[in-house]
């Protein structure tokens, strides 16, 4: 592929600092209605909750055998979706891909509010959410919950870093923006935190040295970060929960959930913020391109999982396995193996499906069956009684659902009100790219000019071409 | 249907055909070695442990007989001391003149028809008798077959013998329960490595922050 086709998926620039700060400037008559639903779903969340605290974990569906449920599923769910925003827009970068630029911004801010939402989701596991401090001050190391505390709150830290360096030029163009339109205190902040950016070739050169090292240290944080997640079930004695695969498996997971979710987020931003001419159809379909390869190796892993421990009927693992495969938890899990994985897969290879709604469709579909098979993998095995051989129960409460909704609901809420204070697209980035291609576009002119002299030169005839004077435009022009 | 439909149905359809025929072709050069490993891989542990290596001829006892063809009689029977392992013996009456060799096995239906997954072989000592130890894989009803001298098409003399297993290898308990723990002795300096290597992406990312932060100002600063 050359340079000009590598960039043909630039968009052209003519509203993109305009667009980017739509929602920051004119949001629309929707959004503060829809901010209000918001709210008031996690405020039911809130109140479960603080319900919850009354009456104790019980009140949540828990009891002596499911001592693990709902609510680790949705850490491990919620975590991993933050990890396929932050390893997207780390590769991306990394492998130079220039179609990235419009996509950046809205799947680092979506890793950084999903972990947030996530990490936060072990506060109501805990029966004694007070005892939370303890982590810091009094820390157990024997205690998978404080390796989870470590490993969560280092990579959640890495995300913000990650999404606040390649803001900073966009903040400064944000400054300028909310000056002229009268917000003088949003404009002091955005001001404040672009560092007095004004894009000068050393601080640029600052800035993409620590945007590369911190990309490059975003992907082992977040493989680290699930590994310890899977590990923290080892460390438990249950069946199915010690298998060496877990590890891969659940990076493996989030980051196929983690590209699907980016895939939701970013078509809804481009829907609501009329952002069609900067993020195409094109792109969805390349993040489905990227989602189908880590869907094919989920399914394997799935196999590789099932397959060892179903023939050979161990105790304990074969008990958890045929309640899995053929017993009470049989409809969630083929659900989960044909919504979450067959159909995305097939969406994404048959050529006539492969359009953005379905990559969306496709998209839901493998988050929600991931959150199921998450449900499964902590319920089942937590149920079954390693003394007795017998299988407790676990029944969703209208608190459990409440507080899990809370957290889905936090996400939009999150992603509406950051992108109220900061653009929404990588400005930057989309005017490099677009002064990339304009200089490829000018350089290859220039190559055929002079392979034109030369072709004339060699046969003799007249050199009378005209060659335009190419000007060639630095790159971050544009910042200031 | 448009026309670019239609030839992206037919070009799938032709990676269709062409994958289906390899994952044919695959399966029918390895199936007839898979049909009689894979017992032996995932099935038959306890007999692909103990049953390929010859007994000696002296371990050799005869408890009862199963049905038999030339004169083979089989025997199975608990061994003694060894657990819930099974000796199987096999007789040959007329077998004084000279030494044959016994080969065993265990019938299974397990990825597949019937058929014979080998559990070892013996030679027959002076008084006709040949012995293997069997660890069961699975509880329940089992056949048991001894042959002699199989030619190309059919045994010389076989004899087969069903026996209820009461417990399979997955149910015997394991003999040691207090394996050590390989990272006991330095469980603490690993936990302090881990914490180094943590501390240390902690200050790499405070000091790029800073470097960053402070730095530009400092560049803008320095311009203006």
């Amino acid at each position: 592929m050359t340079n000009t086709e590598e960039l043909s998926d630039v968009p052209e620039l003519p509203d993109v600092r305009a667009a980017s700060m739509r929602p920051v400037l004119k949001p629309g008559r929707w959004y503060w209605p829809v901010v209000g639903a918001l709210v008031a779903v996690v405020a039911v969340g809130v109140v479960a909750w603080v319900t919850q605290l009354h009456e104790g974990l019980g009140a949540a569906g828990y009891n002596n055998h499911a001592f693990w449920a709902i609510y680790i599923a949705d850490v491990v769910t919620f975590i991993g979706v933050s990890y396929g925003g932050a390893v997207v827009s780390a590769i991306l970068r990394l492998t130079g891909a220039s179609w990235r630029a419009p996509l950046t911004r809205i799947a680092e801010a979506t890793a950084v509010v999903t972990v947030i939402i996530g990490g936060s989701f072990i506060i109501p596991h805990l029966g004694r959410p007070e005892r939370i401090l303890e982590l810091i001050y009094r820390p157990n190391l024997s205690s998978p919950i404080f390796w989870d505390f470590v490993a969560v709150s280092t990579y959640a830290f890495a995300s913000i870093v990650f999404f606040f360096l390649p803001l900073m030029p966009d903040l400064a163009m944000a400054r300028d923006r909310l000056t002229a339109a009268n917000r003088p205190r949003l404009a002091r902040l955005c001001g404040t935190l672009s560092c007095r950016w004004q894009a000068k070739p050393s601080q640029r050169r600052r800035l993409d040295g620590a945007i590369g090292l911190v990309a490059i240290m975003v992907i082992p944080l977040a493989v680290s970060v699930h590994s310890v997640l899977s590990w923290a079930f080892t460390l438990t004695s249950r069946p199915w929960w010690h298998e060496s695969i877990w590890a891969p498996y659940f990076v493996v997971a989030a980051l196929y959930s983690g590209i699907a979710l980016v895939i939701i987020v970013v078509a809804v931003m481009r829907r609501i913020w009329g952002l069609k001419a900067f993020i195409t159809d094109r792109h969805l379909v390349r993040l489905g391109f990227i989602l189908a390869p880590f869907g094919a190796a989920y399914l394997y892993l799935t196999i590789a999982d099932f397959l060892p421990g179903s023939y050979v009927g161990e105790n304990g693992v074969a008990n958890v396995f045929a309640q899995v495969l053929a017993g009470r938890y049989a409809l969630w899990f083929w659900l989960f193996v044909f919504a979450g994985l067959i159909v995305p897969l097939l969406i994404i290879a048959l050529p006539w499906t492969r359009r953005a709604p379905f990559i969306v469709t496709a998209a839901a579909l493998v988050v929600g069956s991931l959150w199921i098979k998450r449900m499964v993998m902590v319920v089942a095995p937590a149920n079954y009684g390693r003394v007795s051989g017998v299988f407790g129960s676990y029944h969703f409460t209208w608190i459990s659902a409440c507080v899990t909704l809370a957290g889905v609901a936090a996400i939009p809420l999150l992603l509406l009100l950051v992108f109220r204070v900061v653009p929404i697209l990588s400005v930057t980035e989309m005017e490099e790219m677009a002064a990339r291609k304009e200089q490829e576009a000018m350089r290859e002119g220039a190559d055929r000019a002079l392979a034109e002299i030369e072709r004339r030169h060699d046969a003799g005839e007249s050199l009378d071409v005209q060659v335009e004077e190419a000007e060639m435009t630095p790159v971050g022009r544009a910042d200031a | 249907m448009m026309g670019s439909e239609l030839a992206s149905l037919r070009r799938c359809a032709k990676w269709v055909a062409v994958f289906a025929g390899f994952i044919v072709t695959v399966f029918l050069s390895v199936a007839p070695a898979t049909f009689v490993t894979l017992p032996q891989a995932f099935g038959a542990p306890g007999g692909s442990m103990h049953a390929m290596q010859q007994m000696p001829a002296s371990n050799a006892k005869s408890t009862s007989s199963g049905s038999a063809g030339g004169g083979l009689s089989l025997a199975v029977a608990p061994a003694q001391g060894t657990g819930h392992q099974l000796m199987l013996t096999a007789t040959v009456p007329l077998a004084a003149m000279n030494t044959k060799r016994v080969s065993f096995f265990v019938v299974t239906t397990e990825l597949g028809g019937h058929r014979l997954v080998p559990l070892g072989s013996a030679l027959t000592d002076s008084s006709g008798t040949a012995s293997v130890m069997y660890q069961p894989t699975w509880a329940g009803k089992e056949e048991f077959v001894a042959e002699i001298g199989r030619d190309l098409t059919k045994p010389l003399a076989t004899a087969s013998k069903y026996y209820v297993v009461a417990t399979a290898v997955a149910g015997v308990p394991p003999a040691n329960t207090n394996a050590p723990k390989p990272l006991r002795q330095v469980g603490k300096d690993f936990v302090a490595v881990v914490l180094a290597v943590v501390a240390a992406v902690w200050m790499t990312l405070l000091i790029t922050l800073y470097r960053v932060v402070v730095g530009t100002r400092k560049l803008s600063t320095r311009a203006t």
